[in-house]
């Protein structure tokens, strides 16, 4: 356990707060002070609702003390990707076009969580609309990787994942429409989680792309991504892809115990679809022992290809998207910047057709994914098969080596956990994947595998000027 | 593919490029042409619908 406020899990966090040794005010000061030290270094933050954040946080102070504790969200500070909507605060999705929206109602999970006694410390930054790669043409500059400020964090919820690992942040929301949750988790070494398709409500996020989009929480562990999703998921009439389900106790199922677990290798990803490096695949290993050590029972499974999956979610994000931007694209196209403005454009070479052919397609695949994983409880492969690339052109986002995409095709539930560190200290990934709405068995999966392998004591040691 | 040819599938869904932007987005573009390519040999039959938008997959 941390002994430094602004590293606390929000399990620890809401232990403390619980019992009365700490004060939500003290930690929302604690991060605040963090930010004002680190973020002129790391850019996470569009905007830092210091006034706000105070505020909630006596407020949340005075409930407690008054009996009226809320649950493990009270009086925990967290950051919001700057695609929710806030009410009465701009929601830029970090673009010079969106500069001046300011929403009048929350999103549905801003006011869950708002609900839940969350404090809101600020807006995160983001790829431009979610989508394209780190930016340097837009009002704000992009994110930077805390492990190393010259790597990027991976996106497109970049500031939400640099936010976390660096300790500005309890926990965040981030948006996931091609693993921009899972991609920045992985690069920042937290965990991300990627819900089912329709578990989670979009109402009142930023579109990329409808049938792909998923909004989900990032945090230091898996618990804390279980204690965020046990607020976050809930039937939401306002959002169409909401799905009416019974919402399970995600703590209650993080028991540890993975006694006859049944994991599926996925080990034609990452050795022959899309080749990844040799400490990604090392981690994974050791992670297979662990996880059989623990009681799972691991065994190679083929699925359909990466590429595949891959292109199907490509052609069908940028066809939405190009939909979503067409008006503004051809009205100003001069204020969105060169990424986000080119990959929203190719979207406008998808002919009708092919866009349907996707959807059939990937109605057959994710039926195909569905079948196969009746024999398995979870999928395991690397979520990136590379650590941080440095900032530079979109070629070095590296989606070459990207395991995210195949489950935004499919809308299963996707979590990304640190597996280790490579050679130079930058974290390493592993994703694990479950059945539909099964979304407590993959938290559990990650839980363990957190607990038993010991890396979570690791934080990265931010310094205070960027290196040249 | 030609910058002109480029510019005149541009042109003709209403959108503009920069001088900058010609060459990243032909390299884009010729991606979305390969993918399209490769759906219209997908194996698909009549019963094959498409994955709907706003459908959850157990709602």
């Amino acid at each position: 356990m941390s002994t430094d406020l602004h590293f606390l899990t929000i399990a620890e966090a809401a232990g403390r707060i619980r019992a009365g040794t700490l004060s939500p005010v003290a930690l929302t000061e604690a991060y605040l002070d963090r930010i004002a030290a680190l973020d002129g270094t790391l850019h996470a933050y569009i905007r830092v609702l210091a006034p706000e954040a105070l505020a909630e946080a006596r407020q949340a102070e005075a409930e407690i003390a008054a009996g009226g504790w809320k649950g493990p969200l009270h009086g925990i500070p967290l950051g919001i990707k700057d695609i929710y909507n806030t009410a009465g605060i701009a929601t830029t999705g970090h673009s010079a076009l969106f500069r001046d929206h300011v929403p009048a109602e929350d999103a549905t999970t801003v006011r869950l969580l708002r609900a839940a006694g969350a404090i809101v410390l600020g807006k995160l930054s983001t790829f431009e609309f979610a989508i394209g790669g780190p930016s340097f043409d837009l009002p704000w500059p992009p994110a930077r990787n805390p492990w190393n400020l010259d790597r990027q964090p991976g996106g497109s919820s970049s500031g939400s994942g640099t936010a976390v690992a660096a300790g500005l942040c309890a926990g965040a929301m981030g948006s996931d429409t091609g693993g921009s949750i899972r991609y920045p988790a992985a690069w920042c070494g937290i965990a991300g989680h990627k819900p089912t398709y329709g578990l989670v409500s979009r109402k009142g996020v930023l579109p990329l792309a409808y049938s792909l989009d998923h909004a989900g929480p990032m945090c230091w562990t898996s618990e804390d991504c279980a204690l965020m999703m046990q607020v976050l998921a809930a039937h939401d009439p306002a959002d169409p892809a909401s799905a009416d389900v019974p919402v399970p106790d995600f703590a209650a199922a993080l028991s540890g115990d993975l006694s006859g677990l049944r994991v599926g290798l996925v080990r034609h990803f990452y050795e022959k679809d899309a080749p990844s490096g040799a400490e990604t695949i090392a981690a994974l290993e050791q992670a297979v022992a662990l996880l059989s050590s623990l009681g799972a029972k691991v065994a190679d499974i083929t699925i359909a290809s990466r590429a595949a999956y891959t292109d199907l979610c490509m052609l069908i994000m940028e066809a939405e998207a190009f939909a979503i931007h067409e008006r503004h694209l051809t009205a100003t196209p001069e204020l969105y910047g060169a990424l986000a403005r080119r990959w929203i454009m190719s979207g406008a070479m998808v002919p009708a057709s092919a866009y349907i052919n996707a959807q059939r397609l990937r109605a057959k695949l994710t039926a195909e994914l569905v079948a196969r994983m009746q024999d398995v409880d979870v999928l395991l492969m690397p979520t990136w098969g590379e650590p941080a690339s440095e900032f530079g052109e979109a070629a070095s986002l590296r989606l070459d080596v990207a395991f995210t995409m195949p489950f935004n095709v499919t809308g299963s539930p996707a979590l990304s956990v640190c597996s280790g560190f490579s050679s130079d200290g930058l974290p390493l990934s592993m994703q694990i994947v479950g059945r539909h709405f099964e979304d407590a068995t993959v938290l559990k999966v990650g839980d363990a595998f957190e607990k038993a392998a010991g890396l979570r004591d690791h934080r990265p040691a931010v310094p205070l000027a960027r290196a040249a | 593919m030609t910058t002109q040819s480029l510019q005149e599938r541009l042109d003709a869904v209403g959108q503009r490029l920069t001088e900058a932007d010609q060459k990243p987005f032909a390299e884009m573009v010729a991606d979305v042409d390969r993918i399209v390519t490769w759906l219209s040999g997908a194996d698909l039959s009549y019963a094959d619908e498409p994955a709907t938008c706003f459908a959850a997959p157990r709602s």
